[in-house]
């Protein structure tokens, strides 16, 4: 097992390392240099070009300027922003509870409604089953943004229920300006997931080990709790940290239909202004946060079923 | 001997593409307490639909006619609570996949000490100590360290031994194994066998034994039934069906064996193909493939009657009966 | 000899569905009519999608404006028509673009294992850490708005999850005893599975490109909604939906509403067909 831990720790460090150049190399590689950026466009005398260039190091080798920048982010430090003339980590860090938030209400949301009306759909035939399985099928098909501004028309707009737009202060009101992106971004990874569950506590149920446990006379609650779903939740568990993980990318969308002041937005607006520190800050952290989770999930589902620590 | 699972008139259908199909049709047979039966036939005679309807484990939309009852109590329309405790204390099954039969993801321990702590209510030290021992009688080695390994960490042949530990565990009256050595290695297969004959014998336990391989019916059942197209053959004593099989099908079946001493020219075989029980036509489902039917065999649905100490479903049998002993030449004779 | 020819290479029929499949048809005819709208949106739109008219912005469903007006007065129907194209074109090119790499991808790891197997099983896995909406927005980043760099992104983005899927077919296929028995027989490699195993994991190839449809829809119409993509005036889905927006707390979602909609239909009725194909109802799985 400790074995198996270690090598997802590497197998982890190196995918973030292996994103990080390629975060850091791709923009690397965008037409245009990054002073017409920091200029804005505006013709600048060659004195100053050079001065802009020495201080963000564009003239160094591409291994230098890249373990330089790795080298600080590791501690924090992104650079320069180069539209808001501040350090990134100051432009990013009071978007961080905004998205934080936001991520783990919509998590919550995805397990817990997402496992329970799979596990609902495959238990108990008849019609809750086939409604979950209606109302997933629709999930599926509902886009984000399209959700979010569906959401906006009738909850906002019509009933009022919702605020429209902001994120609020204060943390109850922060959550409830929250409610709708966090159900907007959930809706189809809870059909996703909630799909996902009830295709596995299917297969689980037919499996010859629960014939086994039931003819040996186990109470059937039994049987259902620690041969079916506690089988069955395996290759859920490592979906659902698939899609959480993405989850930080997806708040873009509804952070922007929403004006929520997040990371995913920030992320928007910095490719509209060219804000490349910014850019290469948000994407590492995205990926690094897809990782992270990633290895969490993996030592889950080993202490779940031993048999993954094989490979 | 009191008869501890009587089935009478059995017959079971099953959901097969939308529509209802007889898999079973009149199985009549009875099992005495601490009796050996072993259910013999091809894939697709029905002998699995058996074992699985005694058990109560047949596939959701099945429809059963007829009655199984153990110990007198009605089996097929027992209440959850006596069908659980029929469960727990009268019968227990054993599966010809043992890698399938126990949850990879749990501890062998966990399988074994489960049904000891929640149904017997042990504590966790008495179930261990408990199953240590059974370890121990079916030969498997250092027994404590087997309870913290996994499944897959174990042999077939280890897992067979634990799946009848298991059952044995639970001193169910009446034992159902479901081609128990089939999945193994021959070395294996004869040790896990004898493994199970000896316990079931030692604790007077009664044995279902669904084989297809007529000579360990003979080695360790003491009667043999003969199944096929999802209906009954016939039902002798071992010994005696050898030598005197009151059926042609057990004549062919016999024949059919390759011998390890004698070098014939061609290897008899039934002609045609094995018929599922599905496809069975409503006569003799042996008759287009007998070389002894008539036109009466087709016509009518076979019934068991007794006949020389056994029972058969050959309408022909009284006169075929001396011509049906392999010494004779059997089938083809 | 021959009996093994025979059963080498058998294609196996499944039901592609049952005759009677009432919400088979329904999809089907609704991308029959989408495909429609792809190819003659302009023509058959009934006024000039670009057309505006302060005057009448604004406006509900009426029989002139069967969808309502825009903010400018632009008439909705005929923008949702000529939107299609755009909207539908982008996401056919991604899931092109991502089933044949990925098939080639996971159909050469089957085949070679060893090294290559595990050389390209690890770069699928590192692209893995990418969300399809992340290398877009670093697409548009490095190239610029418009289409190419989200719909080169997407597909790139959408080839390891394909690759997977293709690869764990290929090698059940591969593990099937007519493939050892053709091998011996001397065909090449090449020609088993051009030939034997293709044929064979057809079905799951169209349900993957299907299915990438739908997924390269989604991200895409996202990028456009963001402004990163197709820009206005163009009236793809994603940026009739952002426009629609502000109209929406005016009391008029009708832009919004009726891009949103066809969105919808187009991606559910892909779904649908996408887990026909697959032959299994875990529909729109990507596991």
């Amino acid at each position: 097992m400790r074995r198996f831990i270690l090598r997802r720790l590497v197998h982890g460090l190196l995918a973030v390392l292996v994103a990080s150049v390629v975060i850091f190399g791709s923009l690397f590689l965008a037409p245009g240099s990054p002073v017409t950026a920091l200029t804005a466009g505006r013709p600048v005398s060659a004195h100053t070009r050079r001065l802009l260039e020495a201080q963000y190091h564009l003239n160094d080798p591409f291994v230098v300027q890249y373990a330089d920048w790795l080298g600080r982010a590791v501690q924090g430090d992104f650079g320069t922003s180069y539209v808001e003339s501040e350090s990134v980590s100051a432009v990013m860090a009071p978007r961080v509870d905004t998205t934080l938030l936001l991520v783990c209400m919509c998590s919550l949301l995805i397990l817990g409604a997402g496992m329970l009306s799979g596990a609902v759909a495959a238990l108990k035939r008849g019609f809750l089953g086939t409604a979950v399985v209606f109302a997933e099928a629709v999930g599926l098909g509902i886009p984000t943004f399209v959700a979010s501004l569906l959401l906006i028309a009738v909850f906002s707009v019509q009933l009022g229920w919702f605020p429209v737009y902001g994120s609020g202060s204060g943390f109850l009101d922060e959550l409830w300006h929250l409610t709708l992106p966090a159900i907007a971004l959930a809706l189809t990874s809870v059909a996703y997931i909630g799909r996902l569950t009830q295709a596995s506590v299917e297969g689980e149920l037919g499996k010859e080990h629960v014939t086994t446990a039931t003819v040996r006379g186990l109470p059937r609650r039994r049987v259902i709790r620690r041969h079916v779903l506690r089988n069955a939740a395996i290759p859920v568990t490592t979906a659902a940290g698939i899609v959480i993980a993405y989850l930080v990318v997806g708040a873009a969308v509804v952070e922007t239909a929403f004006s929520l002041n997040g990371l995913g937005a920030l992320l928007v607006s910095a490719i509209s202004q060219d804000d490349f520190p910014v850019i290469q800050a948000v994407s590492l952290i995205a990926v690094a946060a897809f990782v992270v989770i990633g290895f969490f999930v993996d030592v889950i589902c080993a202490r779940l079923d031993p048999r993954i620590t094989l490979e | 001997m009191t008869a501890l699972l009587e089935v009478s008139q059995l017959g079971v259908e099953v959901q097969l593409e939308g529509s209802l199909r007889p898999v079973l049709r009149d199985i009549t047979f009875t099992v005495a307490a601490g009796e050996a039966l072993a259910v013999v036939g091809e894939s697709g005679s029905g002998k699995s639909m058996t074992a699985r309807a005694i058990g109560r484990l047949l596939p959701p939309g099945s429809r059963t006619s007829g009655d199984i009852s153990f110990a007198g109590e009605p089996v097929l329309t027992m209440s959850p609570g006596a069908l659980r405790s029929y469960r727990t204390d009268g019968i227990g099954m054993i599966f010809q996949d043992p890698r399938a039969s126990i949850n990879p993801v749990l501890p062998v321990g966990d399988f074994l000490t489960e049904p000891l702590r929640t149904l017997r209510g042990m504590s966790r030290q008495q179930a261990r100590a408990r199953v240590v021992e059974l370890l121990d009688d079916v030969g498997v080695s250092r027994p404590e360290a087997r309870l913290r390994q996994f499944p897959h960490e174990l042999s077939g042949g280890l897992l067979q031994r634990v799946m009848i530990a298991a059952v044995l565990a639970m001193e169910p009256r009446l034992v159902l194994a479901d081609e128990p050595t089939t999945a193994l290695d021959v070395t294996t297969q004869s040790d896990v066998m004898s493994i199970l004959d000896d316990a079931r014998r030692d604790r007077g336990m009664g044995l279902v034994l669904i084989t297809h391989d007529l000579e360990l019916a003979a080695a360790v059942c003491d009667r043999t039934l003969v199944m096929y197209g999802g209906r009954i053959m016939e039902d002798q004593a071992s010994a005696r069906m050898h030598d005197a099989p009151l059926h042609p099908y057990t004549a062919a079946l016999l024949a059919s064996r390759p011998s390890l001493t004698l070098k014939p020219e061609y290897l008899e075989v039934i002609p045609g193909r094995p018929l599922s029980a599905v496809e069975a036509p409503h006569g003799c489902p042996f008759a287009d493939r007998c070389a002894l039917a008539l036109e009466r065999c087709s016509a009518s649905a076979p019934v068991m009657r007794p006949l020389h100490g056994g029972r058969t479903s050959c309408i022909r049998a009284e006169t075929l009966a001396p011509s049906l002993a392999p010494a004779a030449g059997g089938s083809r004779g | 000899m021959s009996s093994i020819a025979a059963y080498a290479g058998r294609r196996r029929r499944v039901r592609l569905a049952g005759a009677g499949d009432r919400v088979l048809v329904l999809c089907a005819l609704v991308l029959v009519a989408m495909a429609i709208f792809v190819l003659f949106g302009s023509l058959i739109a009934p006024q000039d999608p670009n057309a505006v008219n302060l005057e009448i912005a604004l406006q509900g469903p009426s029989s002139a404006h069967l969808f309502g007006t825009d903010a400018t007065g632009r008439d909705i129907f005929s923008r949702v028509l000529a939107g299609a194209r755009p909207s539908i074109l982008g996401p056919i090119l991604i899931s092109l673009g991502a089933t044949a790499l990925g098939t080639l991808i996971g159909v050469l790891a089957a085949w070679k294992r060893g090294v290559s197997d595990t050389l390209l099983s690890r770069g699928m896995e590192i692209l893995f850490a990418f969300p399809g909406l992340l290398l877009a927005m670093m697409a548009v980043a490095i190239l610029g708005r418009g289409l190419t760099a989200p719909v080169v992104a997407l597909a790139i983005a959408n080839t390891p999850w394909v690759a997977r899927i293709i690869r764990s077919a290929a090698l059940r296929e591969r593990s099937l005893p007519y493939v050892a028995a053709a091998s011996v027989q001397g065909f090449s490699g090449l020609t088993i599975c051009l030939r034997h195993v293709m044929p064979n994991i057809a079905r799951t190839i169209w349900a993957q490109a299907a299915l990438t449809f739908t997924y390269g829809m989604t991200d895409l119409l996202a990028i456009n909604y963001l402004g990163l993509g197709v820009q206005p005036p163009t009236p793809d889905w994603g940026v009739l939906v952002n426009e629609g927006q502000n109209s929406i707390l005016q009391g008029a979602p009708w832009e919004t509403l009726f891009a949103s909609v066809f969105i919808v239909l187009t991606i559910v009725s892909a779904t649908v067909l996408s887990a026909r194909l697959g032959g299994d109802d875990t529909a729109g799985i990507r596991a």
